[in-house]
């Protein structure tokens, strides 16, 4: 008990996680600093990465392993309820209500509800287990899936595809990971592949439509639809190996990059920085990612491996899909890129995600 | 229990070990992709931002000014007031009165104030407002008043602004219209295939379109860095335009509207030069039209109104213009008669007024005869029958011959954008296109230059020029810094000289065709009447076909072409007077003006001989018109 006490209250400083979180952040804080005339997303971003800063040292004091584990299901349900509470309340952007106001900030539920659904995802995988059930066979792959595909359809009615989608990847892997029946997983991308069928004749909005048919050929209509993917991909491409330097770089400067703060961030600091920027950034990136997967080998609860898993993915899923669609590989979705895009839902959860992993991994 | 947790745990282990290999692929594909991007496509990629970002704004160089002799301007650039608005300032204002353009302030303004096209005004503030940082040009070239208007209004109302430009201007209007030509805006093949941009001025007609290249200059451009909406953010490079040259002709204003004035609402052609080094000094064809009207593209009723105006006013009948030389292809008869030896200076014929050749009368002019007459006598009184009798000796092959040699059925080379070519009949002619042989008879109306025979009033200007200076043929020319090209036609003298002789005599003999018309006690002048028939086929079918055929379509076309000083002369005339009648009282006085005009300009004859003179023959013996 009185380890414990020690460990809790001079915890010790994680440098190879906290230092490329704290890099990949100042990289951002330079690049929305560039972009724009004044310092508003700058000085925003910077109370954001305090508040989440803030939250994670709050967390790792006063939150512990048993808390989260035992709070679970009213995580989740309190994310349910913020899903729904945005589709009454929620502010539309985009075609899609995605925020709640709150005075003179905005809060993104789908941010929160992604933590949510690891730390759900961890408790049911962790009584299956306990139950001798896993690997999954399809009855209990059905079940365990309940809450994803709550949030799923939930999300769906914002509209807000990607983040939907977001859920199923981020459970799936989870799942995958602790272990599912093999014709389970055939069954499931039969049943994906129908869904996606289905979905296009007659579930997606047209706008959503428009980004998938862009993004399989932009240059059909380069000043509508595909305007998004082909001013990214001129604006990552125009970097070279060097970059145009911060002054330099006109694509985002001069508003040709669309959502250049938010969503597109990376491509704006590809062009400014170039290839040696880009690998320069993935390096970090990956070894975040690494570092978390190493965090998550040396957990002694399987609990805490789920929920590591679940958090490293978020991140990987994430990073993937942001910067896939800032090349041009993978359609167009509303999704940030950890620490550097601006926004304060996604920043303050990637803290609380990180005080989560850190709590599961010290017992 | 703790058993099995363990075991599951190392198992976990592992497939973190698998997990580690997936995330580095995902890492790989991310840093593949944006090697390809940036490496392998990079310069691909940093033109197409180059473009996206940096856009290039034309500056117009300013054309040329065309001058004339004397340095009178001819041709000159003005500027002109331009309306511009950009929508950026019209958007508050668009969203309050519920996106209806015609609530807005500024279309009030521009229908109501400046009587602009609604349906124009509407079509121009919707493109500014859908893209409002890009300025939208709502009137090129305001009237004065308009102006005013924009000035005195312009702060009560937003996004209006005025910019200046630059239009051809024509001084002198209608009077150098053929000659000068005009400029049109450049068309998209010209952008595509010439380096013009859009809107630069090309020229489309006479010396505008000749000296083109010469008169047009060289654009400048700048270079502003845009954002994505088109705003200029930065100026980046530019080029300074460099103004075309100035091109100095050889026409002379007071002759030109000496030339209008004697001309007056006359259709017809005056042409005159240097006849020894073939400098035009006056190019008038009538009626005219505005060149200015083209200045900015030509309203359609404008357009309309020149090309249904039965008069032809486009037309240019100095070089396109195609009659029957009538009389003064006599003067190249009598050379061909020379030349090939079938008559001399004393050869004579007996006119009784008509001849029979054939199955059929050829009629002279003069219906009592001419009585006797030699050369001298048979071009002065213009004695038919004395030239159908040579037609006859010399047959239609020789007569070609001369009349090629002298500049009919060629081009005179003169330094404007096409002339008309005329037609010289001949026999391959003839069975080409009539699919018959060249009948004799044919070769009588040729003799005394009607028939086929076709030439433009600035090909008779060439043929007179030969007799003029003795034997060259001249090209004509109206810019200035050009060497004169002349050449020499092997003719003796002496035949010139009993040419000139008799063509001084058209004027000074008493029983002269021109004498009463054109004699003036100053100057010697030598010229020769013609009267080209016009009741040809073309009216012939329109009379049986029911149409209405006023006496003035029937009337002949009157020719005078001449030269002075006798002695040495300087300039060298033709006019040609649509429906005139006889040449001496239609053509013959305005050539007489022009002459007369460019004599006293060179300070040969005094300013004020027979000013008032002058002035009351030309009235005289104008013939009224139908």
């Amino acid at each position: 008990m009185k380890e414990v006490s020690i460990d809790t209250t001079y915890p010790r400083i994680d440098f190879r996680l906290i230092l490329p979180v704290f890099i990949i952040s100042l990289i951002g804080f330079v690049t929305l600093a560039s972009l724009s005339e004044g310092l508003y997303y700058f000085k925003r971003q910077l109370l954001w990465h305090f508040i989440g800063l803030s939250l994670f040292l709050f967390n790792l004091k006063f939150f512990s392993y048993q808390k989260i584990r035992d709070n679970g299901l009213f995580f989740y349900l309190f994310g349910l309820l913020m899903l729904v509470l945005v589709l009454i309340i929620g502010k539309t952007g985009k075609g899609a209500q995605r925020w709640i106001s709150l005075g003179p900030f905005s809060l993104q539920p789908s941010e929160l509800a992604k933590v949510a659904l690891v730390l759900i995802n961890a408790n049911l995988l962790t009584f299956y287990q306990e139950m001798k059930k896993i690997p999954l066979d399809l009855k209990d792959f059905l079940v365990i899936s309940i809450p994803t595909i709550l949030y799923f359809l939930v999300t769906l009615l914002q509209p807000d595809l990607g983040t939907a989608l977001m859920f199923c990847f981020i459970s799936f892997t989870m799942f995958l990971f602790a272990g599912i029946k093999k014709r389970v997983i055939a069954f499931i991308l039969v049943v994906g592949v129908l869904t996606s069928c289905v979905g296009w004749l007659y579930v997606l909005k047209p706008y959503q439509k428009n980004r998938i048919v862009a993004f399989i050929n932009p240059y059909k209509d380069p000043q509508g639809i595909g305007y998004h993917i082909i001013q990214s991909k001129i604006a990552i491409g125009s970097g070279k190996i060097f970059g145009k330097g911060l002054k330099g770089a006109t694509q985002s400067k001069l508003n040709f990059i669309p959502e250049k703060h938010t969503d597109f961030i990376f491509a704006s600091f590809a062009e400014q920085w170039g290839f040696v920027g880009v690998v320069f950034l993935l390096f970090l990136y990956g070894n975040f990612l690494l570092r978390i997967l190493e965090i998550a080998k040396n957990v002694k609860t399987i609990y805490g491996i789920y929920v590591s898993i679940g958090i490293m993915s978020i991140f990987l899923w994430h990073l993937f899909i942001n910067v896939g669609m800032n090349m041009g590989i993978l359609p167009v979705v509303g999704v940030p890129l950890p620490f550097m895009s601006y926004g304060g839902t996604s920043i303050v959860m990637a803290y609380i995600s990180l005080s989560i992993l850190k709590i599961v991994a010290r017992v | 229990m703790a058993l099995a947790r363990e075991k599951v745990l190392s198992k976990y282990k592992e497939r973190i070990g698998i997990l580690i290999k997936i995330v580095n692929v995902f890492l790989g594909i991310l840093l593949l992709t944006a090697f390809y991007l940036q490496v392998v496509r990079g310069g691909y990629y940093r033109d197409l931002s180059f473009r996206n970002s940096v856009r290039t704004y034309p500056i117009f160089a300013s054309r040329g000014v065309i001058y004339d002799r004397d340095g009178n301007i001819l041709a000159d650039n003005y500027p002109t007031h331009d309306l511009y608005v950009v929508g950026e300032y019209l958007l508050d204002e668009y969203k309050k009165c519920g996106k209806d353009i015609t609530k807005l302030r500024v279309y009030d303004f521009l229908v109501k104030e400046l009587k602009l096209d609604p349906e124009e005004v509407r079509n121009k503030l919707q493109e500014a407002v859908d893209s409002p940082y890009q300025p939208v040009l709502i009137k090129k070239d305001m009237d004065d008043w308009m102006v005013a208007k924009v000035e005195a209004l312009n702060w009560s109302i937003a996004g209006l602004y005025t910019e200046v430009g630059e239009k051809r201007y024509y001084p002198y209007g209608p009077l150098f219209a053929h000659v000068l030509g005009y400029v049109g805006e450049s068309n998209i093949d010209e952008v595509k295939n010439y380096y013009y941009l859009p809107g630069e001025f090309v020229g489309r007609d006479g010396i505008e379109k000749t000296y083109e290249t010469y008169l047009r200059g060289v654009g400048g451009w700048e270079q502003w860095e845009v954002d994505a909406v088109g705003r200029k953010v930065r100026l980046l490079r530019k080029a300074i335009p460099t103004k075309g040259k100035d091109l100095f002709t050889t026409l002379l204003l007071p002759l030109q509207q000496k030339a209008a004035i004697a001309l007056g609402n006359r259709s017809g052609a005056v042409v005159a030069m240097d006849p020894n080094t073939g400098e035009i000094f006056c190019y008038y064809s009538s009626p005219p039209y505005d060149p200015n009207l083209f200045t900015r593209g030509i309203k359609k009723d404008d357009w309309n109104r020149l090309i249904d105006d039965p008069n032809k006013p486009l037309l240019d009948r100095v070089r396109y213009g195609l009659y029957p030389p009538g009389s003064t292809f006599k003067m190249v008869m009598l050379l061909a008669g020379l030349m090939e030896g079938k008559i001399n200076q004393n050869t004579s014929v007996t006119c009784i007024g008509k001849i029979h050749f054939g199955n059929r009368d050829f009629r002279c002019w003069k219906k009592e005869g001419h009585g006797i007459v030699n050369l001298y006598r048979a071009l002065v009184e213009s004695c038919d029958v004395y030239f159908y009798m040579l037609g006859i000796n010399l047959g239609v092959d020789l007569i070609e011959k001369y009349a090629r040699l002298l500049g009919y059925g060629q081009k005179t080379g003169i330094d404007m954008p096409g002339e008309a070519t005329g037609l010289v009949p001949n026999r391959d002619w003839k069975r080409r296109v009539f699919k018959q042989p060249w009948y004799p008879g044919e070769t009588l109306p040729l003799s005394i230059g009607q028939g086929y025979l076709r030439v433009t009033p600035l090909q008779q200007l060439v043929m007179v020029s030969f007799f003029a200076n003795g034997g060259f043929i001249v090209q004509p020319h109206i810019r200035k810094d050009v060497s004169p090209n002349v050449i020499k036609i092997d003719v003796p003298r002496e035949y010139i000289d009993m040419i000139r002789n008799a063509l001084l005599g058209v004027v000074e003999d008493k029983r002269g065709t021109a004498h009463y018309t054109v004699k003036v006690k100053d100057v010697l002048i030598a010229g020769k009447t013609g009267t080209a028939q016009v009741v040809g086929r073309d009216i012939e079918e329109r009379y049986k076909s029911g149409k209405h055929i006023s006496r003035r379509e029937y009337k002949e076309h009157g020719w005078f072409v001449a030269f002075a000083p006798y002695e040495k002369p300087l300039i060298a005339v033709s006019v040609i007077v649509e429906h005139g009648g006889h040449g001496s009282s239609s053509a013959g006085p305005v050539a007489k003006e022009v002459i007369l005009e460019y004599l006293k300009y060179k300070g040969i004859i005094p300013q004020t001989t027979e000013n008032g003179a002058n002035e009351g023959s030309v009235n005289r013996y104008n013939i009224p018109q139908d």
